[in-house]
């Protein structure tokens, strides 16, 4: 029985919601393990079907599945979601799979448990808005534009 | 004119007295007029008096003559003495007048001068005053029209900027595709890449 220890989590895994559906697919495997187990003890020959892993569990799992594994996972999943910081991105438009991994993929590089959560304000232009619990970094084209009111301050000073 | 008041009445009364003298006199020289005329009745004098051959109404007259006389003498020396009194008494006046005049003049003068001191005092300090308040309502001025133009060139410049930002998004809107923006957005990640990772880098499980 090999220990199972997250490095990181995947490119594709990017947001509270999808930690959830994966801690929720857990509980229904463990669960239907469970009642497996239960019914065999009971003399009930019962067999544990095989578990279709959803898309995202194979970003974790590559080859094989071990049953511990998965609680192992869930206890790392639910540390996440209480401890790992997350960063809310503001982006002009819906970001396309590949965009959206990039993103990931480079926050990930400071922080391999970071968190992302996207929204789309398309006020703001073009550019990102990056937030987090403590600062947010305006790095879109309207705030480019407003930042140059001093301009436009010189101007009309000089009307 | 009290001194002159003084001086009348003392000669008034220098006057009445000279008067009852006169008076006096004259009732002295009838009464020995009289007596002499008695003694007449003796023989011896009478022969006298008809060897004088005295008539009695030149007497009255030589009488009356010399106290004519007498109070001509009594009158022009009061009346030296009055104008004497009277030109004292003026020149007295003339002093008293001018004194009093000096006075009045140097009083007034004084007065005058105190007033024209205190009058440009009042003009300096409501000078010095106005020059202050004029200074301050410059001030104030300044600051409200700096104010002012403050808020005006904000509001407008709000305006100007919302204008902008407005006709940028409704222009631009959806046109700039995401895609596009990526050079972009990951060259300005990297800018501030040390700035996103004070807060969550070792941050986590």
């Amino acid at each position: 029985m090999s220990e199972y220890k997250l490095k990181g989590l995947p490119k594709q895994i990017s947001n509270l919601a999808q930690i959830y559906q994966l801690i929720s697919f857990i509980d229904s495997a463990i669960s239907e393990k469970r009642s497996v187990e239960a019914a065999n003890k009971a003399g009930i020959k019962a067999k544990i079907t095989k578990i279709e892993l959803p898309e995202m569990m194979q970003y974790f799992f590559e080859d094989s599945i071990e049953w511990n594994h998965l609680s192992e996972l869930k206890k790392q999943l639910e540390a996440i979601i209480s401890s790992s910081p997350t960063v809310t991105l503001t982006l002009s438009g819906i970001p396309s799979n590949k965009f959206k991994t990039k993103m990931v993929s480079w926050l990930r590089t400071i922080n391999p448990f970071v968190l992302v959560e996207i929204i789309v304000d398309e006020s703001i232009i073009g550019g990102v808005i990056l937030k987090t619990d403590k600062k947010r970094i305006d790095l879109s084209i309207s705030s480019v534009l407003l930042g140059n009111k001093d301009s436009i301050k010189g101007i009309l000073n000089n009307v | 004119m009290f001194n002159i008041s003084e001086s009348t009445n003392s000669n008034l009364k220098q006057w009445i007295i000279t008067l009852i003298i006169i008076f006096i006199i004259f009732v002295l020289v009838l009464v020995l007029t009289v007596k002499s005329g008695k003694k007449t009745n003796k023989p011896r004098k009478q022969s006298k008096i008809k060897e004088m051959d005295i008539d009695p109404i030149s007497l009255k007259k030589a009488s009356e003559e010399a106290l004519n006389m007498a109070t001509d003498q009594m009158i022009s020396k009061y009346k030296v003495q009055f104008d004497s009194q009277l030109k004292m008494n003026m020149l007295q006046l003339d002093q008293t007048f001018r004194t009093s005049l000096e006075s009045i003049t140097k009083e007034f003068g004084k007065s005058l001068e105190d007033f024209r001191v205190k009058s440009q005092k009042i003009a300096e300090d409501t000078q010095a005053k106005m020059l202050t308040s004029s200074t301050s309502i410059n001030s104030a001025t300044q600051e409200a029209v700096s104010a002012k133009k403050d808020e005006v060139v904000k509001k407008v410049e709000d305006r100007l900027n919302n204008i902008l930002v407005s006709y940028l998004n409704n222009s631009l809107e959806g046109t700039i595709d995401l895609n596009d923006q990526e050079d972009y957005i990951f060259e300005k990640l990297e800018q501030n890449k040390a700035a996103i990772l004070e807060d969550i880098k070792n941050v986590g499980v």
